[in-house]
């Protein structure tokens, strides 16, 4: 164990040397007044951006990412049907709907109907846009799927 | 809604409408809500007179803060199927956030003897607690 006896060093150096210490990390850390140092945690608290949750947010857990709304699951679920993506899927046949959509004629004598129409006409190109997109994506992981299984 | 049948043009059967809602229910659970929007707004496009298709499209709206479209679709699902409690707690959600408060307050009052799901009792009694304050 290192004390002042056997450290080579007087009593009178060493506390010199810790004096010094002290008053350069005071220094460095703007503390010009030893008694300062109690302001140091209110400094600390105030320098704090960590986000702190409401009573609202604990409550409720929406920082745990729990759903605000709840979801019911589809009839179907049970049967675990997933075809979306196989052969003869939903997803072959938006390809083709999506052309269909594209020739679909939305005139109609009321304005308000065709406003409507071209309404749906413009969500369900969307989702076949969308849908395509999903496919392509899932064929692109199927390919790496496939390529790393060779390798 | 426009009188357009789109199932019958675009060529879709029951079959693929049901891909479509377990599809769109799988990425609700992978939390992608806005591919799962576009997803459930066509269903409702689709199937106007199917209450699931509009209570998903409206929890899709309350869960992305949007509660004015929630409580419209919420609305159109609860006049389809008036005794469904998850309809019910969503609308309640949808109209205190939107500043219903005693009007939401009153139908969690009526709301919480009769529900028999506990987790959607529990957090209708932490919704009564949070807005009774």
């Amino acid at each position: 164990m290192t004390s002042v006896d056997n450290f080579n060093i007087d009593a009178h150096s060493r506390y010199a040397i810790d004096k010094a210490r002290i008053e350069s990390f005071n220094s460095d850390h703007h503390i010009s007044n030893p008694m300062d140092t109690r302001i140091v945690s209110d400094h600390a608290q105030v320098l704090d951006h960590n986000p702190k949750p409401s009573a609202f947010v604990d409550l409720f857990g929406v920082n745990l990412k729990r759903r605000w709304a709840y979801f019911e699951k589809p009839a179907s679920f049970a049967q675990n049907r997933v075809f979306f993506f196989g052969a003869d899927s939903a997803i072959e046949k938006s390809e083709v709907a999506s052309n269909r959509v594209a020739s679909i004629d939305c005139r109609d004598a009321d304005p308000k109907e065709q406003a409507l129409r071209l309404k749906e006409r413009d969500l369900i190109e969307n989702f076949c846009k969308q849908v395509t997109g999903l496919h392509e994506d899932y064929q692109h992981i199927m390919g790496c799927i496939h390529k790393f299984l060779q390798a | 809604m426009s009188r357009l049948n789109w199932n019958k043009i675009l060529g879709w059967d029951d079959d693929q409408i049901e891909d479509f809602r377990l599809t769109a229910f799988l990425y609700i659970r992978e939390g992608k809500y806005d591919i799962a929007k576009t997803f459930c707004e066509t269903l409702a496009v689709l199937n106007p007179e199917n209450s699931y298709d509009l209570a998903t499209l409206g929890a899709l709206y309350l869960q992305l803060n949007n509660p004015v479209n929630a409580l419209t679709y919420l609305d159109k699902a609860w006049s389809l199927d008036p005794k469904s409690q998850t309809i019910q707690i969503n609308r309640i959600k949808a109209m205190l956030q939107l500043g219903y408060r005693e009007e939401g307050l009153r139908l969690l009052k009526s709301f919480i003897p009769g529900c028999k799901d506990k987790f959607i009792v529990s957090d209708a009694q932490a919704l009564q607690m949070a807005y009774n304050m």
